[in-house]
């Protein structure tokens, strides 16, 4: 079946009457690629469930701010990133009196438990020195190294120059194959 | 598969990594969780208000080239076009007919008028006989019709002009009752 294309996804949300059906294609589109972006920053199954839900809430309030100056997976992007962001900072608030490092620790603990994730000894290291990142270079490198993302895109979600992204890039690849060769 | 432009970068930064290839994250997704997500997430839209710009007023014009863009596939363009084409040239030829005889009959009278009025400001032109005809006939029937006509669709009563010829018709008129006499 030929996938909608986002100007006739973005004509449909133009329409009193056909908006609901514009946006449940938008959503139909979209929603795996944002769920695995917000699972690899949240980790967690439900978590990433509760953070994509609001994150469509949110594009169906706001899709009338979205000007078409970039592409629609950026904005969306853009939005899920944002959301996940602030789901991880009230996560961490909690858990800051409980855990020396909140998040190493919570991805750690929720890998074994999850009955969602079936990693190998290699996916589960990778994971694991993925959580050693700080926050930004952590969604840089999902997003190039998972999403294989431009940087020019990932430019406009994060808001960041390429230069800067390269960068944070390089230091995160470093960072990881530090923790490959320590084990 | 990793993209290769992205493969290169790795392996120009750290080999060790690429050389493992593209590591997959390892997370399940639960059997129909994006259908049920879906719903869940249109359950929770239905109840809010849409967006303002859904609601924006759109002109005529506007709506029927978005309708176009909404039906593509049931209402091919091109036909369409053609279609209003086609009734655009109809009107404006049922136009052209109807106003023929209206603007063909305000010929006639005018022409009818400016001759007569030619005749009577050229009474040498002619001889007497035929403007007695004239008067008495066929012609002079339509013409002073056509100036009454006329003067109907200006709104107004016969000039100072149309006196005078009145005037002359009658003078003419009594030299050849005269001249007949003798």
């Amino acid at each position: 079946m030929k996938e909608t294309s986002d100007e006739e996804i973005l004509s449909l949300l133009q329409h009193e009457k056909s908006y609901q059906h514009g946006f449940s294609v938008l959503t139909a589109k979209y929603r795996e690629q944002l769920y695995r972006h917000i699972r690899r920053m949240v980790v967690d199954h439900d978590d990433a469930d509760d953070v994509l839900q609001n994150t469509f809430v949110k594009v169906f309030r706001n899709i009338n701010r979205f000007e078409g100056k970039s592409k629609l997976y950026t904005w969306l992007y853009r939005i899920a990133t944002n959301e996940a962001i602030t789901f991880l900072n009230s996560r961490n608030k909690k858990d800051t009196d409980t855990l020396d490092d909140p998040e190493q620790n919570y991805a750690a603990v929720r890998l074994k438990a999850d009955e969602w994730f079936d990693g190998d000894e290699i996916q589960v290291k990778l994971l694991k020195a993925i959580t050693t990142l700080p926050e930004k270079q952590k969604i840089v490198f999902n997003l190039r190294y998972y999403d294989e993302l431009p940087y020019e895109e990932m430019s406009k979600i994060l808001n960041t120059s390429v230069g800067a992204l390269k960068a944070s890039y390089h230091h995160a690849v470093k960072k990881i194959e530090a923790c490959f060769q320590e084990e | 598969m990793m993209n290769k432009e992205i493969l290169d970068e790795l392996n120009a930064i750290s080999p060790l990594l690429a050389k493992k290839g593209r590591i997959s994250d390892g997370y399940k997704i639960p059997d129909g969780y994006f259908e049920q997500m879906t719903r869940q997430v249109m359950e929770q839209v239905s109840l809010m208000p849409q967006p303002e710009f859904a609601k924006k007023r759109r002109s005529f014009l506007t709506g029927v080239i978005e309708w176009f863009d909404l039906h593509r596939s049931a209402a091919p363009r091109f036909g369409i076009a053609m279609a209003v084409v086609i009734c655009l040239a109809a009107g404006a030829l049922w136009r052209t007919r109807t106003a023929d005889p209206i603007s063909g009959n305000t010929a006639v009278v005018n022409q009818n008028v400016a001759i007569h009025q030619y005749i009577a400001a050229h009474p040498d032109e002619f001889d007497d006989e035929f403007i007695l005809e004239s008067q008495g006939g066929k012609y002079a029937d339509n013409a002073s019709a056509g100036e009454e006509k006329n003067a109907k669709l200006n709104g107004s009563s016969l000039t100072e002009k149309d006196d005078l010829e009145k005037m002359l018709r009658e003078e003419l008129q009594d030299e050849a009752l005269d001249g007949g006499k003798l």
